[in-house]
């Protein structure tokens, strides 16, 4: 990553998170995980100024409570939030989704894959390019 | 329920002529319809429609229904008063698309009654040629007329009904396409993870595990994998049914060539085309699937050291012939249509590592533009798929 402010992660699977935390393991990428289970807990997290603001979101669609494309629209309404980016993270295939989440200006939108190894691929992709994308302070 | 419906337009349009012949012909009948009612009783009785709604309905509600009928169409003939005819004759056109049947069933009745009134018109009138003809005349303009308006009705009211079907039919579409969508995202999910659980147990406990041990996991991810595939197959075969794919005009000498090039085949395998294909008026993505599926098919279960495809098309009267014929070792007559179906493979899994989506989804984009698709093959001679895709698809 650009800088080393924390990494956000949204998302209701257990096992999906230690995926995500395992494939930062492995690829020694050193950003600390911040790990919320849906949007609502998303959006007290990055409201709470006692909280570094994160580099990036990694967001899935499909959560309790508050799900993604609903987090999306608060995000994107919300002055001091709108900057983050957010790459989405999720099993949706669906057109739908994929036109609403860029829609709303999502920086990225990556299918999980079922395999390990293409799943930390798709984890390094991601790193490299905010690597070398610039990202807002 | 005709409130809004505007019924002007279906006010008869007769002549002074005809409505003085009109007037002639209900005199006529008045005075003989009890007689014609008791002779044709019978075969009303026996026919095999007006028989069980006689039956039906009891003789009360029968001659109060005939009496009202009657006033109506006296104030129409007489009073030209239209308006309440027409909605009672519309309420019976309603009334019959509702008991599902053909309306030519229904026009029967005209026929009916012209068989038991022109006997006694010829024997009544016996040397007025002029009264017959008027009366007749009369007779035929009525019985048209209202047939008219029954029948607009009847088509008006299967026409909503056919229509509210579709939009029933549409609404359980989208709700299917959608339950696709959710059942492959919400299988995937705990799928992943026990294909990631079952990777970090052979990785992080390589040393503990002994063989067998690190076979079962190999064995797991396998079939997590395949689970995979089918839930993928799923959502294929799910979008292989949509009619809304636009069409365009495909040359399919150069469709094939890309489809060939793309599956990048080993050297061994030799597909030629027979003849020059045709371009045709085609949605593009579907038919690529179609000979993808055909052609990747032929190769996969083919047991040749060199392999051989061949695939041509013949013209026909409406349509075009196609054929995807391979040298593999062919499939039995008793398995040809079970081919077709999804999830249905001929050989173990394991063997072959296929899903049993691929044929599925080739004969549901047939089936959907109206073409047909068939094996003839003969085990151990090669195998060979017909399709045809009409010349004039949408």
């Amino acid at each position: 990553m650009k800088n080393n402010r924390p990494i956000l992660l949204v998302e209701d699977d257990k096992i999906d998170a230690m995926t995500v935390m395992r494939a930062l393991k492995d690829l020694k990428i050193t950003n600390t995980l911040v790990h919320v289970y849906n949007g609502l807990e998303a959006l007290d997290h990055l409201k709470n100024l006692n909280y570094e603001k994160p580099c990036i979101i990694l967001l899935d669609l499909n959560m309790p409570k508050m799900n993604g494309i609903e987090l999306l629209k608060v995000l994107k309404n919300d002055a001091l939030l709108k900057k983050l980016p957010v790459v989405v993270l999720t099993t949706s295939n669906a057109e739908k989704d994929k036109t609403e989440s860029f829609n709303l200006s999502v920086a990225g939108y990556m299918l999980k894959p079922v395999d390990y190894k293409q799943f930390v691929d798709v984890i390094k992709d991601i790193n490299f390019y905010w690597t070398i994308s610039e990202i807002p302070d | 329920m005709f409130q809004s419906f505007d019924f002007k337009h279906m006010l008869p349009t007769f002549s002074d002529k005809e409505k003085e012949d009109v007037k002639l012909y209900y005199a006529f009948s008045k005075e003989y319809e009890k007689e014609i009612q008791e002779k044709s009783l019978k075969e009303f009785e026996n026919h095999p429609i007006f028989g069980p709604l006689i039956k039906n309905i009891p003789l009360e509600v029968r001659e109060a229904s005939n009496k009202e009928s009657d006033e109506l169409l006296r104030a129409a003939i007489f009073e030209n008063s239209w308006e309440r005819y027409i909605k009672h004759l519309m309420m019976q056109g309603v009334q019959y698309a509702h008991m599902g049947l053909d309306f030519k069933a229904w026009y029967e009745v005209v026929g009916m009654v012209r068989r038991y009134y022109i006997p006694i018109m010829k024997r009544l009138y016996d040397r007025e040629s002029d009264r017959i003809s008027a009366v007749g005349n009369g007779m035929n303009v009525l019985l048209d007329y209202v047939m008219c308006v029954i029948g607009e009705s009847f088509i008006h009211e299967r026409n909503r009904k056919i229509e509210q079907q579709n939009k029933r039919l549409e609404g359980m579409i989208k709700e299917l396409e959608s339950f696709a969508y959710i059942i492959s995202h919400d299988l995937k999910t705990p799928l992943r993870g026990i294909a990631s659980l079952s990777d970090w147990l052979t990785e992080d406990y390589k040393d503990k595990l002994d063989d067998t041990g690190k076979e079962y996991l190999d064995l797991l991810k396998n079939r997590v994998l395949r689970l995979e595939s089918l839930i993928d197959g799923v959502l294929i075969y799910s979008r292989a049914g949509r009619v809304d794919t636009e069409t365009e005009k495909i040359d399919l000498n150069i469709l094939v060539k890309d489809v060939i090039e793309m599956a990048a085949f080993p050297s061994h395998v030799h597909i030629q085309i027979n003849n020059s294909l045709p371009t045709i008026q085609v949605a593009k993505y579907p038919i690529m699937q179609v000979f993808s599926n055909l052609i990747g098919n032929a190769v996969k279960h083919n047991d040749k050291e060199e392999i051989e495809i061949n695939i041509a098309c013949v013209e026909q009267a409406d349509d075009w012939l196609f054929y995807v014929k391979d040298n593999g070792p062919g499939i039995e007559d008793q398995f040809h249509e079970k081919v077709f179906q999804i999830f249905q493979t001929l050989k173990t899994k394991d063997e072959m590592n296929s899903t049993g989506i691929g044929l599925s989804v080739v004969k549901k984009i047939i089936d959907n533009v109206g073409g047909k698709i068939w094996i003839e093959s003969k085990t151990g001679k090669g195998c060979t798929f017909f399709f045809t895709l009409k010349k004039a698809s949408k």
